[in-house]
């Protein structure tokens, strides 16, 4: 990027420079231009000044001319008439007497004109002999002044044998514009003749101006201390190229303006021209220029992002090398051929081999013997087609321990999909297949623990059941020998004690083949209907309800469904007795427990609700976790709940649920907990 | 009557000795005027523009200071160098301020106030004189070497120049005009001269001397006698060196570099 703010100013640096050289070079071409036709107006100058300058000259060799010839009035006109017709500029000829009258004149309509010369200039210090100019007058000649022509009035005093005269020479203005004209047109400029006090005596353009005083600037003064000065002026807010010359002998300033936007027009055009062509290069090389920043930022970005893409390969492999030296999985790598080319810390560690002891190797030293040649035919078969493989395999460690591995084995290819590596990645999972024997050991314990709990139950159950038959038996019999031993007995009451005697014993075996079918372990699944499961559970737990005063309410859709009757009878006992054991533990009279079993969609729903209250928030989740219990260690092992949930889920692949609910019975609502469980139809 | 007129005639001529024993000053202050010879064609010294007919230059001012100081009218009369000892001693002008050279030739005639200016000799050539490029050229045989008539110019060329000839003109424009018409390829001038030529003309070409060539100072000349006009003027020459007016005026004609003001 530095790079390109570099460029970038220095492209523009070199733009300036250019632009900076061109406006330098064209400032130079302009001033050279201005100068140019300032040396114009001064050439002009020069000539109209040398020309002015030859004319007065003239005229003043006429006057000394005219001066011998005074007194002789017939050369005197033939002299003037030559005079006239060689020197278009004088529009007359006069002589005036010592009175100032025009005593002679070439224009006959100007005798006798009194005529004042007292403001002609130069006032003469030592001679009177010199050539006086006059303001310039309005009219054709000395007699008239209604025209629009003008004319300069120039005068000299001169001595002859009879006397004082002066001579005075009238200038036709229109000649010097008429003999200047291609000058004029050409530059367009303007041409004009001041006196030395100021007054303008002729103009090629400015004809209001002619006899009064002029706008005295800087050249113009200077041009008459110097006798030529140029330079630029402002004149009446318009921009001229002015030369000032002044005569050497006469009193004259001869000036020449060249209207500055007019003459530098046609410069300015071709200057354009230049400036267009500059700018059009300018803008190509600063196309070519951008071009170029473009490419180069294009190869710069993807110089940056391919750097990038490597910097964060680097980042990757060097995260890739910790977490490949510091996993806790054993990795190893092989070339095509299956040799080892690299193995992890992990590996060591778990295999006992270092890097040098394997490297080469093929990683079969490793094998344990315990799998057939099968398992591993079908281990690289399988990663020859899917170039993957996943499982469990035992292998031996240096010291020949066996360990348990959950082993990935990927292909890895090249850029040309050859096989370039296989890469095995293994999790040492002996611990936990330990683990799991212990888990499973656990199970049985608990599931031992909760028969052992169960029988105890049972046999509690039995002795209820029995102790009532039993003294009826007893009864029964000790009547029949207290009536024989007090020879009260009769047959036909014998036969009713013995009736009632062999009905309680039939009732005894009756209650034996319910405890029977409980604990005849489950070989096989069986179809079975709930309600069965229902009465039976009922059966054995029937004496300890009628107890206690709990009143039992059934709802019961008969559903037949699959699994082990024992384990399900199991359940419903297990619940009931915790329903029982809570209920003993309220304090009222209300004790209910309801059993709704209805169909749902393809499940049995069944409902064990009860009205001790419902089980406290705090442990509600708790409640099916083995060894939980909130009865005292006399009363409960707190797996009854947790053999529940193992049966209906694993068992009878169903769901259980606790929760608080109602019930209502007689229009009196009751607080109480409420099992739920969905086992599918068969 | 004729003892009156005996007493008239020796009255007037007493009132005339009488008269002509008063110093020029006495008469300038009389009079009320005070008549100073000028060269109206020298350039920068007294200098009448035919253009303006005004006169310009270091002297011309300096009468005017002068006449300022005597309180008396001035009036220049037209002089030249070549009329310059008749005029002076004819009683033409009362001084002629027009720095004159003080040569032992004029001291002859003249009485000189102390210098206040002073030129070394230089040479006009034209610009396309293929001839002199420089002081020593000059002095060559086939050089013509044109000099005005009457100024110290003439006699100090014509002791130094060995091998040139030596042209000396009348008028006062000749020198130039021999020079510019080819007639002659230098004319010897004077700084103030010199200068005003190279800032009017577009052909003159000056030639510089190596080393001084002949440092000639400049005053101004009067009639011997008339101590108390002299003195007068000594003092003005004087006053104007220290009061400043002269290095002003020198300035102002551009002189600056030849005043002297001890």
């Amino acid at each position: 990027m530095k790079n390109i703010e570099k460029i970038t100013v220095s492209a523009l640096f070199i733009t300036l420079i250019i632009l900076g050289m061109v406006k330098f070079s064209m400032d130079n071409l302009k001033k050279e231009t201005e100068n140019g036709f300032q040396e114009i107006a001064k050439l002009h100058a020069n000539i109209f000044t040398d020309q002015i300058n030859q004319i007065f000259n003239n005229i003043n060799n006429t006057m000394d001319n005219l001066t011998s010839q005074i007194q002789n009035e017939i050369y005197i006109d033939k002299t003037v008439k030559s005079t006239l017709g060689q020197n278009p500029y004088i529009r007359s000829i006069n002589i005036l007497n010592s009175d100032e009258m025009i005593i002679f004149s070439s224009n006959k309509k100007n005798l006798n004109q009194q005529i004042n010369t007292s403001n002609y200039y130069p006032k003469p210090f030592f001679n009177n002999e010199i050539l006086r100019f006059g303001k310039t007058v309005q009219g054709r000649d000395l007699f008239d002044k209604d025209t629009d022509l003008s004319y300069i009035p120039i005068m000299k005093k001169v001595l002859s044998n009879s006397g004082d005269y002066t001579i005075l020479i009238t200038i036709n203005n229109d000649y010097i514009t008429n003999r200047y004209q291609k000058y004029l047109t050409n530059y367009s400029e303007e041409l004009e003749i001041t006196r030395f006090d100021d007054i303008l005596l002729y103009s090629s353009l400015n004809q209001e101006g002619l006899g009064k005083n002029i706008k005295k600037n800087a050249f113009y003064l200077e041009s008459k201390e110097k006798s030529l000065s140029s330079g630029l002026d402002i004149i009446n807010n318009k921009k001229y190229i002015v030369a000032y010359q002044s005569t050497n002998l006469y009193p004259l300033v001869i000036s020449v303006k060249l209207d500055y936007e007019k003459n530098l027009k046609e410069w300015e055009n071709k200057t354009l021209f230049i400036l267009l062509f500059i700018g059009f290069i300018i803008l190509l090389i600063a196309f070519i220029i951008i071009k170029l920043l473009l490419r180069y930022q294009n190869s710069k970005n993807k110089e940056i992002e391919y750097q990038e893409k490597l910097l964060k390969n680097q980042e990757k492999i060097k995260h890739a090398y910790i977490v490949y030296e510091n996993t806790n999985d054993g990795i190893l790598i092989t070339d095509k051929d299956k040799n080892i080319i690299d193995v992890n810390k992990a590996f060591t560690l778990n295999s006992g081999y270092s890097l040098t002891e394997v490297v080469g190797k093929n990683p079969r030293f490793l094998q344990s013997y315990l799998h057939d040649k099968d398992f591993y035919k079908d281990m690289w078969s399988q990663i020859n087609t899917t170039n993957h493989w996943h499982g469990e395999v035992i292998n031996k460690t240096k010291d020949g321990e066996l360990y348990v591995e959950l082993l990935t084995i990927n292909t890895v290819y090249d850029n040309n999909m050859k096989i370039k590596n296989y890469v095995g990645i293994f999790t040492n999972i002996t611990k936990q297949k330990e683990q799991e024997v212990l888990l499973k050991e656990q199970e049985r314990f608990i599931n031992q623990q909760s028969k052992m709990a169960s029988m105890g139950e049972m046999l509690e159950n039995i002795a209820h059941q029995w102790r009532q038959p039993l003294s009826i038996i007893s009864t029964a019999a000790t009547g029949i020998k207290m009536e024989k031993e007090f020879g009260l007995s009769n047959e036909e009451s014998e036969m009713k004690k013995l009736t009632i005697i062999n009905d309680s014993a039939q009732h005894l075996s009756k209650t034996i083949d319910d405890f029977r079918d409980f604990f005849k372990p489950n070989k096989q699944k069986e179809n079975f209907f709930i309600e069965d499961v229902v009465k039976q559970s009922m059966n054995i737990l029937d004496s300890k309800f009628v107890n206690r005063n709990i009143q039992i309410e059934k709802n019961i859709f008969d559903a037949q469904i699959q699994g082990y009757k024992g384990e399900m009878v199991q359940v419903f006992m297990n619940i009931l007795n915790n329903a029982r054991d809570a209920l003993e533990s309220v304090d009222f009279n209300d004790r209910f427990i309801i059993i709704n079993i209805y169909k749902e969609e393809k499940y049995v729903i069944i409902e064990i609700k009860d009205s001790a209250g419902g089980v406290d928030k705090s442990i509600i989740d708790k409640v099916f976790e083995p060894y939980f219990t909130t009865k005292h260690k006399s009363q409960g092992t707190g797996i009854g709940l947790y053999m529940t949930e193992e049966i209906i889920t694993k068992h009878m692949h169903g769901k259980i649920d606790v929760f608080n609910s109602t019930i209502t019975h007689e229009n009196k609502i009751f607080q109480g907990a409420c099992f739920k469980i969905s086992i599918p139809f068969v | 009557m004729t003892f009156f007129k005996i007493v008239v005639t020796f009255l007037v001529l007493y009132g005339t000795s009488l008269h002509a024993q008063n110093d020029k000053l006495d008469n300038i202050i009389e009079a009320n005027k005070l008549k100073v010879c000028v060269w109206p064609n020298y350039y920068g010294i007294s200098y009448l523009d035919h253009r303006t007919q005004k006169l310009v230059g270091i002297d011309s001012d300096l009468a005017k200071e002068l006449a300022k100081d005597l309180k008396v009218n001035l009036e220049f009369v037209p002089s030249s160098f070549a009329t310059l000892t008749s005029d002076v001693t004819n009683d033409k002008c009362d001084i002629a301020m027009f720095a004159i050279g003080n040569t032992k030739l004029r001291r002859e005639k003249m009485r000189f106030t102390t210098p206040h200016l002073s030129s070394d000799i230089y040479a006009i050539t034209t610009k396309s004189n293929r001839k002199i490029k420089n002081w020593d050229d000059i002095d060559k045989k086939g050089i013509v070497v044109a000099v005005a008539k009457g100024t110290y110019h003439e006699p100090v060329m014509k002791k130094k120049l060995q091998h040139a000839k030596l042209l000396v003109v009348n008028s006062y424009k000749a020198r130039e005009q021999e020079v510019q018409a080819g007639r002659a390829d230098v004319f010897m001038t004077d700084y103030p001269f010199g200068k005003r030529m190279l800032a009017t003309t577009d052909w003159a070409k000056l030639i510089l001397p190596k080393t001084v060539y002949h440092m000639t100072p400049y005053a101004w000349a009067m009639d011997y006698g008339n101590d108390k006009f002299f003195n007068r003027v000594e003092k003005f020459v004087s006053d104007i060196k220290k009061d400043g007016r002269l290095l002003n005026l020198a300035r102002k004609n551009g002189l600056e570099p030849i005043v002297n003001l001890k």
